[in-house]
């Protein structure tokens, strides 16, 4: 059993994923903080045909969280969630870890439900990229969740084991 | 033994129970996610769709829905002094110039005449700017009627309400040069104009690289001149007209100390030397002015 998963009861290829998740959504959010400063760089000076909104959901009052850029706190939330999904942090025996990782993962979903909402009923417009984020992190909310809640007593067994 | 098969039953529940709990709780995620988007697309739905009140056509009047420019506007925009559009000159890095096509690229051409095609819409912030100096420019070769006063969306559109004019519903006369402009969309967003398969065609193959900047690639605003120079995206800041009526964005070309009005014009001293380029330079009285000249230079410059 032990050799089918990687350490404790997580199989090999859950650490790995949320690993390559995590970095993909960090280079969606780098992307998105470029565009958020650099109003000259990339579409700054023109509009996207066929929309009606030119970086209208970039740029818009919900684009900032406490004054602080959302595209920024979500470079800031997947540099976090890139280290806590390390797969040497995910064979870690500190249940800590795991719940800190899980709380970390509940709170981007609760803020991805929050966008999304934001989006459809104050915005009226959806970004392409930011919805490649939030489906990032919808996945890997799924997978921190299985492998943190729904694995947990096969940890503990394995733990007893050894 | 048998407390240990017990744990081990416990533990099985345990599991079972924690999958059901991971389980429940990523389908009321998934439902939350369907449920707003469903009462976002009923929402759209329940709004009446543009055109459709008329019943007999749905297809744009010709002629604006509101009021014309006024005289003094118009009149502001197109009596430049000479004095203040020299000192624009080329204008600085906040001016960009229109980029030079290839020597061998078709003439863009309307009856006999070297044709300036612009694609725009109403809610577009760099659109509405771009109209400015575009307006200012071909006025020096011909003459503009039934231009309308406009805005740009609202917010939380980025540069919201930038005052400008638009040219849906207007019309241009000039011996030297023909426009062809294309407002797609009005400030709402509601489709106004089409393109038609030339039009596209040109849109299609010169608003992309390597003829117009990566970043702007079939975006607006487009323009044109000639088949000589494309401007893709705005010549200048939107930033420079916030905040700022359309009364005193078109009394700010004639202000040296505007730094919205010298942008305009170098941008229109810019469009204008394009123009000349694809006019053998005629009129000779526009296209031999100190300003124009300067222009000029920074086109052949290619920066």
């Amino acid at each position: 059993m032990a050799e089918e998963r990687g350490t404790g009861a997580v199989p090999r290829w859950l650490p790995i994923t949320c690993l390559i998740l995590s970095i993909l959504a960090l280079a969606v959010s780098i992307y998105l903080t470029y565009e958020h400063f650099a109003p000259t760089g990339g579409t700054g000076l023109a509009c996207p045909i066929g929309g009606k909104s030119c970086t209208t959901v970039t740029t818009s009052a919900q684009s900032r969280f406490l004054g602080v850029p959302v595209a920024l706190l979500g470079l800031l939330y997947y540099l976090g969630m890139v280290v806590l999904n390390l797969p040497a942090l995910w064979c870690s025996r500190s249940p800590a870890l795991g719940w800190i990782r899980l709380a970390a993962a509940v709170a981007g979903m609760m803020f991805v439900l929050w966008l999304i909402y934001a989006e459809l009923f104050i915005i009226g417009a959806i970004c392409m990229w930011c919805t490649v984020v939030h489906v990032l992190t919808f996945v890997l909310f799924c997978l921190i969740l299985w492998g943190t809640v729904g694995l947990a007593p096969e940890a503990d067994e394995a733990d007893e084991d050894d | 033994m048998a407390s240990g098969r017990g744990r081990q039953r416990e533990r099985a529940g345990e599991t079972g129970a924690s999958a059901t709990v991971a389980v429940v709780v990523i389908a009321l995620v998934v439902i939350a996610i369907a449920v707003m988007v469903l009462l976002s697309r009923s929402n759209e739905s329940a709004k009446p769709s543009p055109g459709a009140s008329a019943g007999s056509s749905a297809k744009p009047s010709a002629t604006p829905t509101g009021p014309v420019l006024s005289d003094a506007v118009m009149q502001d925009v197109v009596g430049v002094p000479a004095a203040v559009l020299d000192a624009a000159g080329a204008g600085g890095n906040d001016v960009r110039p229109p980029d030079k096509l290839p020597a061998d690229t078709p003439a863009l051409t309307s009856d006999g005449k070297p044709e300036a095609f612009y694609v725009g819409a109403g809610f577009c912030p760099f659109c509405a700017a771009e109209r400015w100096p575009l307006v200012q420019a071909l006025s020096r070769f011909g003459e503009f009627s039934n231009l309308g006063p406009s805005v740009s969306g609202p917010a939380p559109e980025v540069y919201p309400n930038t005052h400008t004019v638009t040219f849906y519903g207007s019309s241009y006369t000039s011996p030297y040069v023909a426009f062809a402009p294309v407002e797609m969309a009005d400030t709402a967003g509601n489709p106004l104009q089409q393109l038609t398969p030339e039009q596209q065609r040109v849109f299609d193959t010169y608003n992309a690289p390597p003829y117009a900047p990566k970043g702007s690639t079939g975006a607006i605003p487009f323009l044109d001149i000639g088949g000589a120079y494309v401007g893709a995206g705005a010549s200048f800041g939107v930033e420079l007209l916030q905040g700022m009526s359309l009364e005193e964005i078109a009394a700010s070309m004639s202000d040296p100390s505007s730094q919205a009005g010298q942008a305009i014009d170098a941008s229109a001293n810019l469009l204008t030397a394009a123009i000349c380029e694809t006019t053998g330079n005629q009129p000779t009285d526009v296209c031999s002015t100190p300003a124009v000249k300067a222009a000029a230079q920074r086109l052949a410059a290619g920066s």
